[in-house]
Parts: structure tokens; sequence; C-alpha cells
């Protein structure tokens, strides 16, 4: 039934996997209180790679973390895959998360005391099903990380650790991958490693946080967000086209 | 998810060893104590022995029955009334009996407590002559073998008189008692009462006879009338108290270490768990995660537990015999149900004390993961606060409500272990609260960093703080709470005083009278009083029969005032000066009596005062002796010496029954051990989540030295809060006490603390935190972390 419904919104919609409407959220209260998302609309079309840009601050982490389900905003709605994250229970989420939506993250966030391979195997295992050993070698093979399966994330640098998140993120092949600063804890080698990686997903929505123009250029689309409100969008961006908007918009507030 | 669950236990194994231990030790005790609680109950039935060749044994009833609004009451008499002539008459009808009566006898030089009986109720117990023969004039006695010999004169007194007697034979020695024999016709003049009439006819046909009249015993059944049956009796039901509360005590600190440990292990994983959360887990395999660690270390803990408690159980029997806790023959079974219950005890114990912290942990949002500081929100989720103030309320009414209802409740072990406990529950509940403030006024000594640490984590340093709270509170509430009962007790019998097993004769007191410095000798003989409470009981009191109503304070009336027709009591009794009151003696002769007054409790309850008339057959074993002003109190006790040798000893004041101190001071050592593990748990767990805050403490220019200074100065924050809360609990008790042993007394007295144990205990908690706080240094740890 559920899942009935699901079909027909996404049919019936057009091809955005992932919708924001009127999404608000604060931090803090009183004095302190911090608008992270001011009444945010926007749309990730399927099978797009979009970059969210913006100065510290603007939100875009706080974004991310709405879009994917992992915080809840305090109003307004997001859909994925036309199913309403902020009306699910933490149990219902968690399942959609798992299957539907991948991540990976500037500080990697592996699992400590889990080998590479259990790492990887975690969401299929949290899943129920149990994860084949070939799937697993062949998730690690394709982000070249071929022998050291057996090894923890303390033994691994930093590019590698975050070529295992990427591999787990991918393992359960989910639909949409959010990505937040993934190249921020590495070097620019192991950096453009990770986004081409990325971009030869072809056929996944991506959205990437992320504050470096050379990362945003290998996205199709770069939203850049001040203020916790998107004010500008680039299709096709290049580094050069990158920096000189964002310059535009940083000017004025200084 | 086991994958997990066992993944975590292999990394983080340093943090759960204390928790295995913890449950090791508390399961073990547990199961030793159901074992030797099974000794005690199971005991094997001893055979008669006072009466062992006489088939049938007739004794007296003894019991006071009385209608009252709930039907008729039964209660055993204090003082038993012998057995009415017509009753022997009848039994011996039926055949030859031998009359017995056992009254007591004091040898000179001999031991206390001996008994004096006729020479024919000596075969009935299985004497044997081991030298002399049989006594046949009424100035020839057999004493135990091992004192005079055969043909020496010994001084026998008995409650009225002391008499010379010839030694015609000495008796082998036997378990149950140790008598003189008179001849039966000696025997009959010193003590009237028939005790025990043994008879050879068939029980059914004695029965028959004696009817309602008498008891007829036979069988087993004889066994109840052995002298050392009732002692072995109370000596088991002691050491099941001693060993019960012992378990309930470890099963409390038990429940309270693991909830600790599980709570404060969820905690510092808060952002391992929203990690797994990131990774696609369910709320609920977060929680089940957590909650299989728990079955699985209980499981661990609880096995070990049970392979332990065996032989912790022998040791402990062994023990109990050995300090005079049991009868020497007491000795544990294997039964296989305590290794059942501890089992199950140790695994719902980490399942309850997990269960919180599991709740708790699927509660965390997955991105925590990402947020960097683990700066804490509220210091208080709705759930601990609902069960601290539940607690905390719990706690109040138990201090109260003997404050103004029945303050010699007060007084109850009953009543302050579960007060003590519930105290700091509720304490170590609400203790994120008091955390800050405590934490600034500690903090100005030991600096900014540790200051700032124990502030921005308030539930952090109440979890390490909460171990230190537990063992010195425990300590510190029942050890002031028993020494300050002790010292009360010491000042209600401050004057000097001659105990007596035997009792003193008049000749006795006379000389008594007669001791230079002596103004006043008061002659005090204990006995009872029955009388009927609100029509629905009958309670047996305390009751003393004396010259005067010695100096207690008093509420109404006027004690000098006491004569033949009159009763003094203390306000338990809830009579009011001039009623008429109907009482019982202690023989269960009636009696009514005019309230000349009513007097305050006192600490051990001070009961009724009747004059020396209504003693009945008590000795007098209590002489109070008043010193003549400007008397030395120490010559008066030499001269009073000297006027009751061989008949009592000079007693100054009233101790601790060393079985209830004993106990105490195993159950409170128990408690420490147990809390001490847990100490080291947190502290070493803390220290290696933190390990990465004091790596930055040295990239911030600290050297190593700092860096160890800093710690310390935090273990030292930490482990004074725990104190000040404990100091606190002590205090708060400390404050009810004294406010119901003014009421008991009339006077205010000192609040005694025995500052050696419980300044120790305190030393060895700060020592402990300050050595495992720096024992898990950063590099150490580290070493240690790569092995694995």
């Amino acid at each position: 039934m559920r899942a009935g419904r699901g079909w027909a919104v996404l049919i019936g919609m057009d091809d955005q996997a992932v919708r924001l409407r009127a999404v608000t959220k604060t931090y803090g209260r009183r004095s302190a209180r911090v608008t992270a998302l001011d009444d945010v609309d926007l749309d990730f079309p399927a099978g797009t790679f979009t970059a969210v840009m913006g100065p510290s601050g603007s939100g875009k982490s706080t974004l991310l973390q709405c879009a994917a389900g992992l915080d809840r905003p305090d109003r307004g709605s997001v859909l994925v895959a036309g199913a309403d994250l902020t009306r699910m229970s933490e149990t219902r989420l968690a399942r959609l998360r798992r299957d539907r939506i991948g991540f990976v993250f500037q500080s990697f966030n592996l699992l400590p005391t889990l080998t590479a391979e259990q790492n990887v195997g975690l969401p299929l295992r949290l899943a129920g099903r149990h994860p084949g050993r070939a799937a697993i070698r062949t998730a690690l093979a394709q982000v070249g990380l071929t022998g050291r399966e057996r090894h923890r994330p303390g033994e691994l640098s930093g590019g590698q650790q975050q070529r295992v998140a990427i591999a787990r993120a991918l393992v359960s092949a989910p639909p949409v991958l959010f990505a937040d600063e993934p190249t921020g804890a590495l070097d620019s080698t192991s950096g453009r490693g990770v986004l081409e990686m990325l971009r030869a997903m072809s056929g996944r929505t991506i959205v990437m946080v992320t504050h470096d123009p050379v990362a945003a250029a290998y996205a199709d689309r770069v939203v850049f967000l001040v203020d916790g409100r998107p004010v500008d969008e680039l299709d096709r961006p290049t580094s050069a086209s990158v920096v000189e908007r964002m310059t535009r918009l940083v000017e004025p507030a200084c | 998810m086991l994958t997990v669950a066992l993944s975590t236990l292999r990394s983080r194994w340093t943090t759960f060893v204390t928790t295995v231990l913890t449950l090791t030790l508390g399961v073990a005790l547990i199961a030793a104590a159901g074992v030797v609680i099974a000794g005690t109950v199971t005991a094997p039935d001893r055979p008669p022995r006072r009466y062992a060749t006489a088939p049938v044994v007739v004794t007296p009833l003894d019991e006071l029955r009385v209608r009252t609004a709930n039907g008729v009451r039964v209660l055993p008499l204090a003082e038993s009334r012998g057995l009415p002539s017509e009753v022997v008459t009848r039994v011996a009808e039926l055949g030859p009996v031998v009359i017995d009566r056992v009254f007591p006898a004091g040898l000179a030089g001999g031991d206390s407590g001996m008994v004096g009986r006729p020479w024919a109720a000596a075969r009935l117990g299985k004497y044997r002559l081991v030298a002399g023969r049989e006594p046949r004039r009424t100035t020839e006695v057999v004493v135990p073998d091992g004192g005079a010999a055969v043909g020496a004169t010994v001084t026998v007194s008995t409650a009225d008189e002391t008499r010379r007697y010839t030694v015609a034979g000495l008796t082998g020695p036997v378990r149950f008692e140790r008598a003189v024999f008179f001849t039966d016709a000696e025997a009959a003049r010193l003590s009237p009462r028939v005790d025990a009439v043994a008879s050879r006819a068939a029980p059914a046909s004695v029965r028959a006879s004696v009817g309602d009249d008498a008891l007829v015993s036979a069988g087993s059944r004889r066994r109840a009338l052995d002298p050392d049956h009732r002692a072995d009796t109370e000596a088991l039901v002691a050491a099941n108290a001693v060993v019960g509360t012992a378990a309930g005590v470890s099963g409390f600190v038990a429940v309270f270490v693991i909830a600790s440990t599980f709570a404060y292990a969820v905690a510092t994983r808060r952002r391992e768990l929203a990690l797994l959360r990131t990774s696609g887990a369910t709320p609920g395999q977060v929680r089940r995660s957590v909650m299989a660690e728990g079955l699985l270390l209980g499981v661990i803990g609880s096995a070990a537990g049970c392979a332990l408690g065996g032989p912790l159980a022998r040791r402990a029997a062994t023990w109990l015999v050995g300090n005079g806790l049991a009868p020497p023959w007491f000795t544990v079974a294997h039964p296989r149900w305590p290794f059942v219950v501890a089992f199950g005890a140790g695994v719902l114990t980490a399942l309850l004390g997990v269960v919180a912290a599991a709740h708790r942990a699927g509660r965390i949002r997955p991105v925590e993961a990402l947020r960097e500081t683990a700066v804490e929100a509220a210091p208080l989720t709705p759930g601990r606060w609902l069960f601290g103030l539940a607690t905390a309320a719990g706690a109040v009414f138990m201090l109260v409500e003997p404050v103004v209802a029945a303050p010699a409740e007060a007084l109850g072990r009953k009543h302050y272990l579960p007060a003590t406990m519930l105290l700091l529950v509720a304490i170590a509940l609400l203790a994120p609260l008091v955390v800050p403030p405590l934490a600034r006024l500690l903090g100005t000594v030991t600096g900014l960093l540790a200051r700032q640490a124990a502030l921005t984590a308030s539930r952090r340093t109440a979890a390490m703080a909460v171990p230190v709270l537990l063992t010195a509170g425990l300590t510190g509430c029942v050890l002031t709470t028993t020494a300050t009962i002790d010292a009360a007790k010491a000042a209600e019998n401050g004057g000097l005083a001659v105990s007596s097993d035997l009792g003193l004769g008049p000749d006795a007191v006379a000389r008594l009278r007669a001791v230079p410095g002596v103004q006043s000798v008061n002659v005090v003989r204990p006995t009872a009083i029955y009388a009927v409470d609100d029509d629905a009981a009958v309670v047996r009191h305390t009751a003393r029969a004396v010259d005067r109503v010695p100096g207690v304070p008093v509420l109404a009336g006027d004690p000098s005032a006491l004569d033949d027709g009159s009763i003094v009591v203390d306000a338990e009794f809830g009579w009011t000066v001039g009623e008429r009151v109907q009482v019982w003696l202690a023989d269960g002769s009636p009696r009514s009596f005019r309230v000349v007054a009513v007097v305050r409790e006192g600490v051990g309850g001070n009961g009724a005062f009747v004059t020396g008339r209504h003693a009945g057959k008590a000795v007098v074993s209590w002489v109070e002796v008043d010193l003549a002003p400007g008397a030395s109190r120490a010559e008066v006790a030499r001269g009073v010496e000297v006027a009751v040798r061989g008949r009592g000893e000079v007693a100054t004041t009233e101790t601790s029954p060393p079985a209830r101190t004993l106990g105490l001071q195993v159950i409170l050592g128990l408690a420490t051990v147990l809390a001490v593990l847990s100490i080291i748990g947190t502290t070493v767990m803390a220290a290696r989540d933190r390990r990465g805050e004091s790596e930055l403490l040295g990239l911030a220019g600290a050297t190593p030295l700092q860096v160890v200074r800093a710690k310390a100065a935090e273990a030292l924050l930490v482990s004074g809060l725990g104190l000040v809360l404990a100091a606190a609990a002590t205090a708060l008790l400390g404050a009810s006490l004294w406010v119901c042993l003014w009421r008991l007394t009339g006077q205010p007295l000192p609040v005694v603390v025995p500052w050696a144990p419980v300044g120790s205990v305190a030393a060895v908690c700060v020592g402990v935190t300050l050595v495992s706080a720096l024992g898990a240094s950063p590099a150490r740890r580290r070493a240690l972390g790569r092995r694995a």
C-alpha cells in the first residue's frame, strides 16, 4: 500500500530525486538563536551532480543533514523519492537511509573498531542481509583498495579512509548520495581521485557540500547559499566561474 | 548486530572488565549467601539430648491466652509456671516417672550459666560418672569433671542461698549444658517448681491423660526441650540476617555500579552510536546492540560468579562458625537453587543496569556523529528527573517519618540501611544538578582546567563522582548511625552497675550497700509484662522490677509514686497518667495497675517499671550503684568487684553485640570492594575517552608534568565532589537520628562520627581515583591499544 503510493508519486512527479519545501531550521535558544535554514525551497533532479557552496555558517551542512534525513527541520518538508522524511519515525527513516541514501563525510566517520571490510558491509548487515564477500571486495576494488580489506581505519591514510567511506556508501547501491566536504580532509591528489570517482557515477543523484571551487567544478550545477537561503545557481560550472560568483556573493557582506 | 556488539567488547575490554568483575563478585556473594541461607533453613534435625532416653516428656504449657477483638491470642510466657502438681500425679498414675527441675546454680570458680538438677534426671541425658558415685546425702553433689576433685568441698549459689557441698562424683562432658546434680530431695527443696516429667508410658496414653493442661513431647519433638536448641535457632536466625543483609547490600551496590557503568559507557560512546545510526542502524538496532552487550557481560559475569559461589559459601560457613555467628556443627550442603537464583539475578541485574542506557542509546540522533564537540545539552533527562525526585521523596519520608511518628524506628537496622540506600540513590540521580555550583566552589582550589572540564560535562563528572559517593556515603551513614546509637546507649547507662547471670542474693546486695563511696543501690530484676494493644494484639514489653525508678526522663506524672498497685510506662504504651490498665506479669498472672508516670522511650526502649513484688521468680541480675558525691568511680568499682566476687561482674556500659558489629564490618567491606572496582572502571573509561583532550593540552604547550597535574587536579575535584555529597548524605541521616534521639531521651545527644574508619575509606576513594586517573595516561593507553 505504502510502496504502491510511493511509486505512484514517483511516477506522477517530475524526476526530482530530492525536494525541499519551506524548510526552516534554527539552533540554540533565545539570545543564542541561529537560523541555519530560512524557508528553503530547493530541488535536486534525479541523476544530477549538484554542489552546494557558501561561506562558513551559511547553513550548507544543515541543508545536507536535513535533506538526508539525518536531522529534522523545524518546519517544512523534505521529499526523497516522493516520501516525506519529516513525517517518518526514526526507525522508518533509518530504513530509508539504509536503502536509498548514501553518505560520505569530511571526517570519514568509519567505525574505528571494525575493519575496512566490516565497515563496508555494515549497512547491509544492519539491513539484515548477509554482505557477500565478493560484493564487498568488488566495492573496495572499485575504490582501489584491494589488499586493504582487513585493515582498521586507524591503519589507513586519510584518502584511503575516505575511499572506504565511499565504498560503504555505494555498497547498497543507493539512488541518492550525499557528500559533506568529502575532500576537506584530503590532500589535492587524493581529493581529485575522490571527485573523479563521484563524477563517474552516472545515473545517481549526488549532492555535495563544499567550499572548494575546484571541487565544485566537478558538479553539473552549483547552488550558492548565504545566511540560510539559496541565492544563486550556476550550471556547468568551471572553477573560474565559481570563484567569480563566490566573490560577488561574499563581497557585499564584508 | 552481534558482530558489532562483539567487536565493541573486544576493543573496549578495559571498560568492561570492571563491570564483569563487579557482577562476578556480586553473583558470587548472592550464590554464597543463598547456599548459607539454605544451610540455615534446612539445618539437619539434631537428636534430642537432655531427654535422650526418655520416650515421653511432659512440660508446662507456659503460654498466655488472651481474648481480643481478633480472637484468642497466644504468647509464650517469659517465665515458666512449672507443671501443676495434679498433672504430675496424673502422669505418675500411668507408670514410673522421673521428675526434673532446672534452676540456676553457680559453682564458685566455675562457669557462668550453670544449672542445678536432680540426679534422677542425669541418666535421661546419658550423663556418665567418670569418678566417684551418685549423691546420696543432701550435702552431696556431682559436678562436671575438670574442676574440683571427689571429696572436695565446693560452694554452690542458688537463687536464694549459698551453701557448701561435698563432691561425691564427677560427670563426663556433655555438649548441651554444664550441670550440678543434687539429690532429688535437695533439688526439690532448692527449686520446688517441677519443670519436666519423663515417663515410659505410651505417648498416646500420656496425651490422653494430660489433655490440654501441659505439653507432651515425644520423638524428635523432644529436641525443642534442649537448652541449646533455642540458642542454635537464634544463632541461625542471626547468621541468616547477617548473610541476607550482605547479599542485599551487595546486590544494591552491584545494580548501582553496573547501571552507572553502562550509563557512562553509553554517554561516552554517543558519537560511535550515532555513527552506527548514520550507517543505517534503526533506533531498535542500537538499543538491541547495547542490550546484547549487557546480556553478554551478564552471562559471563554470572557464570564466573556461580563458579566462585560454592567455595565462598564454604569459607563463609567456616567464618560464621569461627566468629560464633553460627552453631559449631553448622555446615553447608550443595543445593542447586541458590546458583540458579544467583545466575538469574546476575543476568537480570546486568539487564536492569543496561536497560535505561540502551533506551537512551536508541534515542541518539544520527546527526550527533557530525558534531565535533561532545558538550552535553541538558544535565538531566526527564526520566532521571522523575526517578531522582521519586527516590528523593522516599528518602525524605524515611528521614522525617520517624522524627514525627515513631522515633524508636530510626534506631533499627531495618530502617537505617534502606534509608541510607534510598538517600544515596536520590543524591546520585540528582547529582548533575549540584555539580556546577560545587565544582565552581571546589574549582577555586583545583584550577581552571579541572573546573571547566567538570562544568562542561556535569553528567560525566557526576558519573565519576557517584562511586565515591556510594562508598564513602554507605560507610559514613552506617558507621555514624551505629556509633551514635552506641554512644547514646552508653550515655544512658552511664552509672556503675553490676550484672549477674546467677543473680545476686540479699547478702550480696547488702555487701554492695556497705561499699565505701556507695550512696545507694537500686536492685533491678528484668522481667516482662503483657498488655493488649488496640484490643487487637497482645504485646510483650520489657519490664523492670525495681526498688525505685532510675533516672529516666519523665514526660508526665511522678515515678517516685510507684507502689505495688501502680506502674510506670514509657511513651510506646500510649497510656496516660491516672489511667487504670490491665496487664499480665511474666508468669501470666493478671494484674490491674494505675499508671503513675509516663517516661520517654529511651534508646533501647525503657519499657515498664513495677515494684519488686511483681518480679516473679526473676533473679537480681542488675544492680545500679549510685556514687556518693566526691567518691572516686574507680575505687568504688574495685570495692564493688570485691563485694560481688563469684556472683557477678561490674558492667559499665552496654556495648553492641559483637555479631552485629562484625556483620556490619563485613557488609561494608564488601560494598567498598565493589565500589572501588567501579571507581577504577569509570575513571579508566573517562581517561581513555578523553585522551584526545590531554593530547590537545600537550599541543597547546603544556609540559607532560602540567598534563599530569591537570589530570590529578581533575581526579581530586571529582573525588572531592563525591566526598562532599557523601558528607551531605551522612549529615542528613545524622540530623534525623539526632532529632529522634532527642525525642527518645529528652536530651541533645551528640552525633558521633567514627573518623578513623570513615576517614580511611574516604582516603581510599580519593587515592584510587587519583591512581587510576594517572595510571590510565594517554601514552600507556595508546601503547596498549596498539598491541590490542
